[in-house]
């Protein structure tokens, strides 16, 4: 049974290591979302739904289209709409006729997840699927690492693609990487890598800029209509927190002696907020305040048109902002193609950051 | 007219609805300008635009550096040959403060976008624009001052003339719409629904643009709805400040442009790549056609200036960017 999965981000590595670790070697391997991937997906979506849902299930129809019979979608119970993704889509495939497997992980009921989990691979016991996931999680460390490291010397590459050159062998050189020893060597061969193959100007002072905002909306590129290489190409470095990382990856979770940085933005972003909304609703608000004491010169809040827990954090946002004086670009994102308005506002952000920073340095001075 | 030592800068501001020039000199006073339509073709417009320029300047005055701005900013710049181009927040908070140092805040309501820009001391510190929908912007006003079958220039002053508001929907332009043939169905005179349209515009626009913003006087109200006297008025009524229209309020971005091409040459000084005046008379041919390596059907734009390819782009990927000896041959 040819097993597939939706694209996902950096996350589409994550889970071809680890179907690879669980010995599939049957995969259909999902591509970049594309403009059909969107048009399939709100052909067949209800219209009102939030972007996301859209083009991962643009991205399903089109692995079952190249012969999945087997497929994953991922159940995430959150406290808005997300948490009925998966059934959803199983309700859609199956009105379209689809006949194959539809697997939802529940991250959320533990014996479950694993119960199912354990339905993907194909003849390792309990034990050995456990140690394949968990060397999926490690991998998912590094394969962060490498978006960090592209998105840092992105904005000072002097010929230009040569950082996603190097992020895409590595990312493949991850995912085939097998046997824990020789992950654990990983890091080193990423930095390294890195610093000999992309050329950077040295002198620049680039900005730095957070990105924020609902999950999907961050991590898909083809959602966020590329906005980490728009702000690379106008020389910023872009960063996000947000990765799968804090899900899946176990170790990570029950190390008590690591603060984790979600709960830091959390209790910081209690006086504004302090319930539970879903999305990232807390968080953006509080990495607002915890980029600014680290030094970052703003944030991009990106959330999907419809978006309840973000439209929320949106509208607290500019009193933050003027709290702590960070400045915070909220984007709204959509199926749309034209990106004019949208590298409009980028550009206008990083002008305005960029005086703000002369200023400051002109103050220093005096 | 070409005067010694003195030296002349070139702004264009192509945006959804109109196209907009204007020429500064060093002192970035204003010496002509031009606002003519877009009518869809910015390319034609452009070299319209520059040849009304031409008519009203004469031939010999020397342009040192230009630079364009607005949505089309991209294209614009390679058909003036501008030394820079920039987004229009930038051009116009940079024109508002050159005609007033103490602005604080700029309100421009343009064809299909608009933006508030707030100013503390000379910088910009925060900036909004509309989000999805393009609600009560100059486009949804032309379209229903054509429907009404009213000149959108008499638009504003007859919503001056009225003292009844009637209620309309702002949030959407098509609950608008529907709200506005009720009203005029029941017999509402059309300078109290003008008026009421108005007044909902700018509630929209304060609500929704302008929203959790710190909105202090002097506030300066431009692009081309600024003509609107009604628009002014509204927003006089709910903001309770005395609102500022600039002379020359339409082409505040041009003006913008042309101040962040004075800027650029005199930060790194050397020749412009302004083609000159005789761009009009230049062929300049856009193709498009559909890339088909992927399933992304990349739209990609040719951009050819008298049969020589100038500039390509659409693409994701890259693919069709121009290379560096095709661009070192421009």
């Amino acid at each position: 049974m040819p097993l597939g999965f939706p694209y996902l981000g950096t996350f589409t590595h994550v889970m071809e290591s680890i179907a690879r670790g669980m010995n599939r070697d049957d995969l259909i391997l999902p591509n970049e979302p594309t403009y059909r991937t969107k048009q399939l997906g709100s052909r067949h979506a209800s219209e009102f739904v939030c972007t996301p849902f859209k083009i991962i299930l643009g991205s399903l129809l089109e692995v079952i289209e190249r012969g999945a019979t087997q497929v994953i979608g991922t159940v995430h119970v959150d406290f808005c709409r997300l948490g009925y993704y998966a059934p959803l889509w199983k309700l859609i495939l199956e009105d379209l006729g689809y006949t194959g497997d539809i697997i939802c992980l529940n991250w959320f009921d533990k014996p479950d997840f694993f119960r199912n989990f354990k339905k993907l691979t194909g003849d390792l016991n309990a034990i050995q699927a456990f140690q394949a996931f968990r060397i999926g999680w490690i991998k998912n460390r590094y394969f962060d690492l490498v978006e960090k490291l592209l998105y840092s010397y992105g904005a000072t590459e002097i010929s230009k693609g040569s950082a996603k050159a190097v992020a895409d062998k590595l990312n493949r050189t991850i995912v085939h990487t097998m046997g824990e020893r020789n992950v654990r060597k990983l890091p080193r061969l990423i930095k390294e890598t890195f610093k000999e193959e992309v050329e950077v100007d040295e002198k620049a002072d680039p900005l730095k800029v957070i990105i924020m905002g609902e999950l999907y909306a961050v991590i898909e590129p083809a959602i966020n209509l590329y906005v980490m290489r728009k702000l690379n190409d106008l020389g910023v470095v872009a960063y996000t927190p947000i990765t799968f990382r804090r899900w899946i990856d176990l170790g990570y979770r029950l190390n008590f002696f690591k603060r984790k940085q979600h709960d830091i933005a959390i209790k910081k972003a209690k006086p504004y907020l302090g319930h539970r909304l879903g999305g990232k609703a807390r968080e953006s608000i509080g990495c607002t305040i915890y980029y600014k004491e680290k030094g970052w010169d703003g944030l991009i809040h990106l959330y999907p048109f419809t978006c309840m827990p973000e439209i929320i954090s949106r509208s607290i946002l500019p009193q933050v902002s003027k709290d702590y004086d960070m400045p915070v670009l909220s984007l709204v994102v959509d199926e749309h193609t034209g990106e004019a308005g949208f590298q409009t506002r980028v550009e206008a952000f990083v002008d305005l950051l960029e005086r703000k920073r002369n200023e400051n340095d002109k103050n220093k001075v005096k | 007219m070409k005067e010694k030592g003195n030296n002349y800068f070139l702004g264009v501001d192509v945006g959804s609805i109109s196209t907009n020039l204007a020429v500064i000199n060093q002192t970035q006073d204003l010496i002509e300008s031009v606002y003519i339509r877009t009518e869809g073709k910015p390319v034609d417009s452009v070299q319209r635009g520059i040849k009304i320029m031409q008519e009203k300047l004469g031939n010999n005055l020397e342009i040192t550096g230009a630079g364009s701005t607005g949505s089309a900013r991209q294209l614009t710049g390679v058909i003036v040959g501008a030394d820079i181009v920039k987004n229009e927040i930038t051009a116009h908070a940079l024109a508002s403060l050159d005609l007033n140092p103490e602005v604080q805040t700029v309100m421009e309501i343009g064809g299909q976008d608009s933006k508030i820009i707030i100013i503390r001391n000379g910088i910009v510190v925060d900036f909004a624009m509309n989000t999805v929908c393009a609600a009560g912007t100059g486009s949804f006003l032309d379209m229903q001052a054509s429907r009404l079958d009213i000149p959108i220039e008499d638009f504003g002053d007859l919503a001056l003339q009225s003292d009844n508001a009637v209620s309309i929907a702002g949030r959407c332009t098509v609950f608008a719409e529907s709200d506005m043939i009720h009203k005029q169905q029941l017999g509402h005179p059309a300078k109290d629904i003008i008026k009421g349209l108005c007044e909902a515009l700018a509630r929209n626009y304060l609500n929704n643009v302008g929203k959790g913003k710190d909105i202090k006087p002097p506030i300066m109200f431009q692009g081309g709805v600024a003509a609107n006297a009604g628009m002014r008025e509204s927003f006089e009524k709910y903001l309770e400040y005395e609102i500022m229209i600039p002379e020359n309020y339409d082409v505040m971005g041009a003006i913008g442009a042309a101040i962040l091409a004075k800027e650029e040459m005199n930060k790194r000084p050397r020749n412009t790549s302004f083609y000159g005046w005789d761009i009009p008379e230049m062929d300049f041919k856009t193709t498009g056609f559909e890339c088909d390596g992927c399933p992304n059907i990349c739209e990609i734009v040719e951009i050819r200036k008298n049969e020589q390819l100038v500039a390509r782009w659409g693409s994701r990927c890259g693919k069709w960017d121009l290379t560096d000896e095709e661009a070192a041959f421009i």
